[in-house]
């Protein structure tokens, strides 16, 4: 037997501890970076109106609703006369005793129906230039300071949230949930209390309850990074301090 | 978090197990593959010059002494085996020449051919060690990732039957936990069977480059020698 050359190969374990680095370092490149930043699905931009923050011009003459009652009741004194009259004269002298309860409104006469529809009218018209008055003068103090109102209120720039931000992150966290929400339990809930800078920046969002769903928790932390991008700041210049409940139904405030 | 690593820490512990022999396998193969490349790949060069080097050295003896240079050439170890071979018949038929003993030359051609075999064997042995490892791994791997799935697939589908409804936010984490499982063992699988065809290919192709150089080798010993 003859001395073998002596060779030169690579030990196993030295390839193996340079094998499990290669896997570390692809292990870290798929998990950190985005390779298909072509891929993601198209966002139909969504357009925000906030029925809840629109201008009630003067909000003690009344409800809203008010505002065009004066109309509606106008068309019935018309149209009761010309039912009276006729009523008033066939029926009355053939059956007088049957209709006791259609006597009373055939009692007043044109005369009288013709005074009452127009005192009605008379008060409708000074109402309504009431309320005119009123909102234009509400119109007039909000564009003198100098669109500092809040979005949606007249002299708004739209740069800010209107007065009850509370509703307004809640329907952008509700928003932004429906896409992300993913579980793994039955019932999952999860409490976050919501800090928010004057800039409309969340600068924490503490986990203050949760059912222990860590997918339901993953899918709400989401929502709340993907909302927080379009977040108007805060009203008055100052900061935002709220809780709110996930849940599969939707998003409360606490 | 990013995603990804969101979904492999809420797999659960059977889906782990699987994925954790599934690394298992991956490192292993990965480290076969560069082990064997190095191999393979200065066995293939050094033979090519150990074969030049060969044809214009024609004396054996000078040979021998340059062996190290081409130390991790298959052909090294057939030479160095079968020189040895000759050397030994050599001395003994000086030895046999001194006691007016006749001797037959073709039997220490035997005994060279079969040495040549030998190591011809051994370097066949040498190179093909780990290999099964990646055959193991090509044909078993994408089983244990199935395997994994399943196991996924069932949790969600437990999933379902719990929260009685099959909207995508119950069902969608446990089959996407079950697809990892699946691509994590072809992720494994698939260069451990490229990686086994390759090697061998190149082996074949060595163990051809052994067979022809054996008989070359003892084509020359019976040209020169057996005339003695």
């Amino acid at each position: 037997m003859t001395l073998q050359p002596s060779r030169h190969e690579g030990r196993l374990g030295t390839m193996v501890a340079v094998s499990l680095m290669v896997h570390l370092t692809m292990f870290v490149i798929l998990t950190r970076a985005n390779f298909f930043p072509g891929l993601k699905y198209p966002e139909a931009p969504v357009y925000y109106v906030d029925v809840v923050n629109l201008p009630v011009a003067s909000p003690r003459a009344g409800s809203p609703a008010a505002a065009p009652g004066p109309a509606a009741p106008a068309p019935p004194p018309r149209t009761a006369p010309r039912e009276m009259t006729l009523p008033a004269t066939s029926p009355a002298k053939t059956k007088p005793t049957s209709t006791p309860a259609k006597a009373g409104p055939q009692k007043p006469t044109p005369e009288t129906a013709r005074e009452f529809e127009e005192r009605l009218a008379q008060l409708e018209r000074e109402t309504e230039a009431r309320h005119e008055a009123a909102a234009i003068e509400e119109l007039k103090k909000r564009v003198a300071a100098g669109g500092r109102a809040p979005a949606g209120m007249p002299g708004a720039t739209g740069k800010e949230a209107g007065s009850d931000y509370g509703s307004y992150i809640q329907s952008r966290l509700r928003d932004a949930f429906k896409t992300t929400i993913a579980s793994q339990s039955k019932n999952p809930e999860v409490v976050v209390h919501l800090t928010i800078d004057r800039n409309g920046k969340v600068v924490r969002a503490r986990l203050e309850r949760s059912s222990g769903d860590k997918v339901f928790e993953d899918s709400v932390m989401r929502a709340i990074a993907k909302a927080e991008q379009n977040f108007l700041p805060p009203p008055r210049g100052g900061g935002f301090d709220q809780g709110f409940i996930f849940k599969p139904q939707g998003v409360g405030k606490k | 978090m990013p995603t990804n690593l969101g979904i492999l820490a809420t797999t659960g512990i059977i889906v782990k197990i699987v994925l954790l022999i599934l690394l298992f396998f991956s490192v292993v193969s990965w480290a076969i593959i560069f082990f064997k490349f190095l191999q393979v790949h200065r066995a293939n060069n050094e033979s090519e010059r150990f074969i030049d080097f060969f044809w214009k050295t024609k004396r054996f003896d000078a040979i021998n002494s340059q062996l190290d240079r081409f130390a991790n050439s298959p052909l090294t170890v057939l030479f160095s085996e079968a020189y040895g071979e000759l050397k030994k018949l050599m001395e003994k038929g000086d030895e046999q020449v001194e006691h007016n003993v006749i001797s037959t030359d073709l039997g220490g051609i035997d005994n060279i051919a079969r040495a040549l075999r030998r190591a011809t064997t051994s370097e066949i042995t040498r190179l093909e060690k780990y290999l099964t490892f990646l055959a193991t791994t090509g044909s078993t791997a994408p089983f244990i990732g199935l395997f994994g799935t399943v196991w996924g697939i069932m949790t969600s589908f437990k999933g379902i039957g719990e929260t009685g409804s099959a909207s995508l936010a119950v069902v969608a984490p446990g089959i996407a936990e079950a697809l990892i499982a699946t691509a994590i063992g072809l992720v494994a699988a698939i260069p451990a069977v490229m990686g086994y065809n390759h090697f061998q290919h190149k082996i074949k192709v060595l163990i051809a480059e052994m067979d022809s150089f054996s008989t070359e080798f003892l084509n020359i010993v019976q040209r020169t020698f057996a005339k003695k």
